[in-house]
């Protein structure tokens, strides 16, 4: 009956996301992405894991995604990007379009939003973490 | 390199994420420390090893960390979240696995013997989590340190105890969500899936629906923030699903009893605050559906009686209820998590698997027959047979269990 198990699940889960994705972006930040394809395939797939159920949802959709909490996360995102929200969620989609056709050209700007997607989703598994131990 | 700092504040942060990195290490350090202490019980080597090893990553990960800051070019944000999420793994080992390792009574030993020796009875294709009586909350399962925490007293009543087999059933979801899975845990990982599929298509029908009606423009986002809780929620059914399709109906009573002794609303609260837990309601009907789907017709009817009694003064459900929580969509879920958890090679409860004829010994079985003497008998009549069937039981658990289950075969 208490919340503790069902919040460390989603705690557990949104976290291994969290974990690969912050592994992809280190990957895809050095150089060799540029020798092995076979890998950047795989850890471009770590990226879309997190961010296609991000695009679903800000284009109105379900997501079936169980790895992210993708509605919770979109409305962190929208809080801390409010006042340009449309032209921000515009940026997203392109680069999540760009990511998906496995263009690994990644410009500082893009790895900004990539940033603001993990510290979104990093923001959610710190209110699960602390809703588990009863701080919220 | 493109920076959300300016020069100097880049340095600021960076000596301070190093001090907190060197921090953090320290800290490990010193929970290994607490770790490294002889088991009372064989049951928690298992805890101990997992603990370790989360802590010798986060210290890896960390000396990573410090080797990055270093670097001309180093993303500080990507550095900063790294830290954080080693400070909370950190966190967890230290909160909910340590503490269970420094607390080793008799009551741990027989818990963990319980769900070791209900994890052989129900062929469970995975290492059985550790058990804690540490719990100021129920029972729950934490997924990083794999630890059922059960209440002190627990140990010394049998009306509860199914809700063990529930705690399995989210150990048996978060195995099968590993990369590594076996065969038999990818099945039941696939049913999830495409159980969510299910869920998802259940809603999209809704808000279309809805749409093409022309109604208020609120009620697709509360249908969208019902399907967002589903995800929380379907962890919850696919549980108590479990707990049935192994147990049987001693869960649901054991549902229906927590629900009159604590619940506050077995409907719903809120549609769209953030709930993870689904309705009471709607989780006894799943039970329902489970029970007669393995030939507990009889059972599930009687426990339906109690519950309509038992509820029909508390709550009543609003006008989104019975779209959040369509029987179809709890039949669906039902039956496709049997056919799973059958290809998965779970013993299955049945009939003839609770019954009091079955040699003295079966977990299912005494819970069971806990259920049935807890109806059929006065409340201290009922006591007496519950504190003889206890004694039985550690005595089952004990020793020669433990002994039998590490030495070589």
């Amino acid at each position: 009956m208490g919340n503790f198990g069902a919040l460390a699940s989603r705690y557990y889960t949104n976290a291994r996301s969290l974990e690969e994705f912050d592994e992809a972006l280190e990957f895809l930040r050095g150089r060799a992405q540029y020798a092995d394809k076979e890998r950047t395939t795989k850890e471009l797939q770590k990226v879309l894991v997190v961010l296609e159920p991000i695009k679903e949802t800000l284009s109105q959709d379900l997501s079936d995604s169980l790895m992210v909490d993708d509605f919770d996360v979109v409305d962190i995102l929208r809080q801390r990007h409010m006042p340009d929200w449309q032209a921000y969620q515009d940026r997203m989609t392109k680069l999540v379009r760009k990511l998906a056709a496995a263009d690994t050209a990644i410009s500082p700007e893009e790895r900004e939003i990539l940033n603001d997607v993990a510290d979104a989703l990093d923001t959610q598994c710190i209110r699960l973490f602390k809703r588990m131990s009863g701080r919220s | 390199m493109y920076s959300p700092f300016q020069a100097n504040e880049r340095t600021i942060v960076k000596e301070y994420l190093e001090a907190l990195i060197v921090e953090q290490i320290n800290r490990a350090v010193i929970l290994k420390g607490l770790i490294d202490q002889p088991l009372k019980s064989p049951y928690l080597g298992q805890l101990s090893e997992r603990c370790n090893n989360i802590l010798d990553d986060q210290i890896g990960l960390l000396n990573h960390l410090r080797t990055q800051l270093a670097a001309q070019e180093s993303d500080l944000r990507w550095i900063h979240r790294k830290v954080r999420m080693a400070i909370t793994n950190i966190s967890v080992v230290e909160y909910y696995g340590i503490s269970s390792l420094r607390y080793q009574t008799d009551e741990v030993d027989f818990l963990n013997g319980l769900v070791f020796k209900i994890a052989q009875e129900i062929s469970l294709p995975t290492n059985p989590p550790s058990v804690s009586c540490m719990s100021n909350n129920y029972f729950y399962f934490e997924p990083i340190t794999r630890v059922i925490y059960v209440p002190q007293a627990e140990c010394d009543f049998l009306l509860h105890l199914p809700d063990l087999y529930h705690e399995i059933g989210h150990s048996i979801l978060i195995s099968s969500a590993e990369g590594f899975a076996g065969p038999k845990l990818r099945v039941i990982a696939k049913a999830e899936e495409d159980i969510v599929s299910a869920v998802t298509q259940h809603f999209r029908s809704l808000i279309q629906e809805e749409s093409r009606n022309l109604g208020p423009k609120e009620i697709p986002v509360i249908f969208a923030r019902i399907h967002a809780n589903w995800k929380s929620w379907l962890n919850e059914f696919l549980s108590d699903v479990f707990a049935i399709l192994t147990l049987g109906p001693a869960f649901a009573w054991s549902h229906l009893h927590l629900v009159a002794k604590i619940s506050d609303n077995v409907y719903q609260g809120s549609w769209l605050s953030n709930e993870s837990h689904p309705a009471n309601e709607a989780r006894m009907r799943i039970m329902l559906h489970s029970l007669q789907l393995v030939g507990f017709e009889n059972e599930a009817d009687s426990i339906k009686t109690r519950w309509l009694q038992l509820t029909k003064t508390l709550d009543s459900p609003d006008a989104y209820y019975w779209q959040a929580y369509p029987d179809s969509l709890l039949s669906t879920i039902a039956k496709t998590f049997l056919e799973a958890l059958k290809k998965a090679g779970i013993s299955i409860v049945s009939q003839e698997s609770i019954s009091r004829d079955k040699p003295v010994g079966s977990i299912r079985t005494i819970l069971s027959a806990a259920w049935e003497a807890f109806w059929s008998t006065k409340p201290e009549e009922y006591r007496e047979w519950e504190t003889m069937q206890i004694a039985n039981l550690k005595k089952l658990i004990q020793l020669p269990q433990r002994m039998s289950a590490f030495s070589p075969s």
